[in-house]
């Protein structure tokens, strides 16, 4: 989008139906946008708000009811959609990987910590058994886990939560991925912590020459953390761009309400916005943030903004 | 400590103390501190917030207040005598005095009462109303809280996260309480709800004169609602001061580390030269140490820190259990380049 010749990821217009017995709910409705090479680039928005889905559709492991029906995610340029499975896994874990908001539960309980890490090792470079455990020692080293060697035997349960995260971390980063992406990596964690995880992860991302995708609600992460940032509402992308562009000078409603929403009030009062996130059962009509809008106008309901680019930056407002 | 005590204290803490213990699958026994002596006291009408990670014993508190778990030591008065909710006699006007709000909107409503009937049980605790009273304070409730009074003939699971929550609000004003013990009441909730729920709680504390205890660990809504605020570790408190001095000047090196992490003023734009970095995490073991707690993660830790401290005021109204506390300060000075 911004530079055609260094994206890594681009998501085109990218529209998802999950159906159910009864009905059919739209969670993604034409999400757009792109993850260059070298870039971390943080995905924010509320629960709901499709964030979550659109990190499962770029790796391949989406619900078996969900389907992707109109749109295209590029890989340096070529469609992924319609590999095969098993074409699927050799992008998975070697080019693009994920780790999740609870590691633990992402952790197999009965294998040692160690030995997981091995086993991807394996699996995407053909060495040896001993070769595949000598490096994902020094990998749980390099993430800052005291002794390495007698980690390696523990089982999930003997770590901590922040250490379990750490693990993960390591698992994931093994093979060196060109993209990795973090599914609200720290929301578990507390804040000491979670500042800890950031900078970890993000130095690990930096030093590999990796992408990030870090999907989050809290938008104070993303300043310390990534380049750009997409922020999501209602299954569309309501504003895109440079992150000091966009946490500085937001332009977009939604975002301007959001970023005040997490900046200290020194009143007695909070941010609020009025109404909660509605469920996508229908496909949009307008804009999805129109209902609960303080500047929106009549036609703000029934036209779809575009993602257009205005100062700096790509911004979805009919309203501007 | 806190100065003088008078009338306008409502509730008042001293030297509190809960021992948990816990029979490990070898069933050895072993004691958990998770309350420490704690003592402080809250003022009419005032909101006093406790922050700290999970694991530091700040639930603790509020359900000791509320008889919801026993105490191991210490003495609690309210309103000028000493706590005993669970004594039977007393229990009844004592539990419509203090309310609780729970953190999890969804797990804290019986799915198979109307949201009407779960009122019923709070409004009971009024006594002498009758039926037709207590429907109209029912939907009197709801409304007060900003929602629909036909509302009261749904069930829990046929509303949102944010609904519930506010019903919770009505549910705990119920009783017409003197106190709340709010724990974490946001954590659960979507930021763009979160402002409409500190709002309301606002408002009602307004309107009816109530004091607060509140739990959190997000600073932003202790930022806004919060008259005192205690930095809790470990079963102990680290810091005690007025709201303002915790943002713009706080002093033990674990508030520091708290409210750095937090970025609220900056959302993390600004580069922070020395900043107060804690390693590591809240690890239980500290609690056995007789000195400060925070030492396995402190970056200003010396020898000296493993001697017992006390908590002292370090500045006029400004309490800290740290005895390098002044030097850190002088030696971290402009670490926040505005």
């Amino acid at each position: 989008m911004l530079d055609q010749q260094n994206e890594f990821i681009e998501l085109n217009k990218l529209n998802l139906v999950i159906s159910t017995k009864d009905k059919k709910l739209h969670p993604l409705q034409g999400v757009t946008f792109s993850i260059p090479h070298n870039t971390k680039v943080a995905l924010v928005g509320e629960s709901g708000s499709g964030k979550s889905l659109t990190a499962t559709s770029i790796i391949g492991m989406l619900p078996s009811n969900a389907k992707i029906i109109e749109g295209k995610i590029l890989m340096n340029g070529s469609n992924i959609l319609n590999l095969s499975e098993k074409e699927f896994q050799h992008i998975r874990g070697k080019e693009i990987s994920i780790i999740f908001q609870n590691p633990k539960e992402s952790l197999n309980p009965i294998i040692s910590v160690g030995n997981q890490i091995a086993e991807v090792i394996r699996v995407h470079e053909k060495i040896s058994r001993k070769e595949s455990i000598n490096k994902a020692i020094k990998s749980l080293e390099l993430l800052g886990i005291p002794s390495p060697a007698k980690r390696f035997e523990d089982f999930p349960h003997q770590y901590s939560g922040g250490m379990a995260q750490r693990a993960a971390l390591a698992m994931a980063m093994a093979c060196h991925p060109a993209l990795l992406i973090a599914d609200e990596p720290t929301s578990g964690l507390d804040a000491t912590l979670q500042q800890q995880v950031l900078e970890l992860l993000s130095n690990q991302v930096q030093e590999q020459n990796s992408s990030l995708l870090l999907i989050t609600h809290d938008i104070s992460v993303v300043g310390a953390t990534c380049d750009q940032v997409a922020v999501m509402y209602g299954g569309r992308i309501m504003e895109f761009g440079d992150t000091k562009t966009i946490l500085n000078n937001p332009i977009n409603p939604y975002t301007i309400k959001l970023i005040e929403s997490f900046r200290r009030s020194k009143n007695r009062s909070m941010t609020s916005i009025p109404g909660s996130v509605k469920p996508l059962v229908g496909e949009l009509k307008g804009c999805p943030f129109a209902p609960r809008c303080y500047k929106a106008e009549k036609y703000c309901n029934n036209q779809l903004p575009s993602l257009n680019f205005v100062k700096n930056r790509y911004v979805a407002c009919s309203n501007l | 400590m806190l100065g003088e005590i008078d009338n306008n204290h409502l509730l008042i803490v001293k030297k509190l103390k809960k021992v948990f213990e816990i029979r490990d699958a070898a069933l050895r026994k072993r004691t958990i501190k998770a309350v420490d002596g704690v003592s402080f006291r809250i003022k009419n009408k005032e909101t006093f917030a406790i922050v700290g990670e999970s694991g530091s014993g700040k639930s603790t508190i509020g359900r000791i207040l509320l008889g919801l778990t026993d105490k191991t030591g210490g003495e609690i008065f309210f309103d000028g005598n000493p706590l005993q909710i669970h004594k039977q006699k007393n229990s009844i006007p004592l539990r419509r005095r203090l309310q609780i709000v729970f953190q999890d909107p969804t797990a804290s409503f019986d799915p198979r009462l109307k949201i009407l009937d779960s009122l019923f049980e709070f409004l009971e605790l009024r006594q002498g109303i009758n039926s037709e009273e207590k429907l109209n304070l029912a939907k009197e409730l709801v409304m007060e809280v900003g929602l629909d009074p036909e509302m009261i003939y749904r069930k829990p699971s046929e509303m949102s996260g944010g609904q519930l929550q506010r019903l919770n609000i009505a549910r705990a004003l119920a009783s017409n309480p003197d106190l709340i013990f709010l724990d974490e009441p946001t954590s659960s909730l979507d930021v763009s709800i979160r402002g409409q729920i500190v709002n309301l709680l606002l408002e009602k504390q307004e309107k009816f004169g109530i004091t607060f205890l509140l739990v959190a660990h997000d600073l932003r809504v202790v930022a806004v609602m919060a008259d005192l605020v205690a930095v809790m570790y470990l079963g102990q408190f680290v810091e005690i001061c007025e709201k303002e001095k915790i943002f713009s000047n706080p002093l033990h090196p674990y508030t520091r580390g708290l409210i750095q992490a937090a970025r609220i003023d900056d959302l993390g734009l600004k580069k922070i030269n020395n900043l107060v970095r804690l390693s590591g995490e809240l690890k239980e073991e500290d609690i056995r140490s007789k000195g400060c707690r925070l030492t396995s993660r402190c970056p200003f830790y010396e020898p000296k820190c493993n001697m017992y401290q006390e908590i002292v005021e370090l500045r006029p109204g400004q309490w800290v259990r740290c005895w390098k506390a002044l030097d850190v300060e002088f030696s971290t000075s402009n670490h926040i380049k505005k």
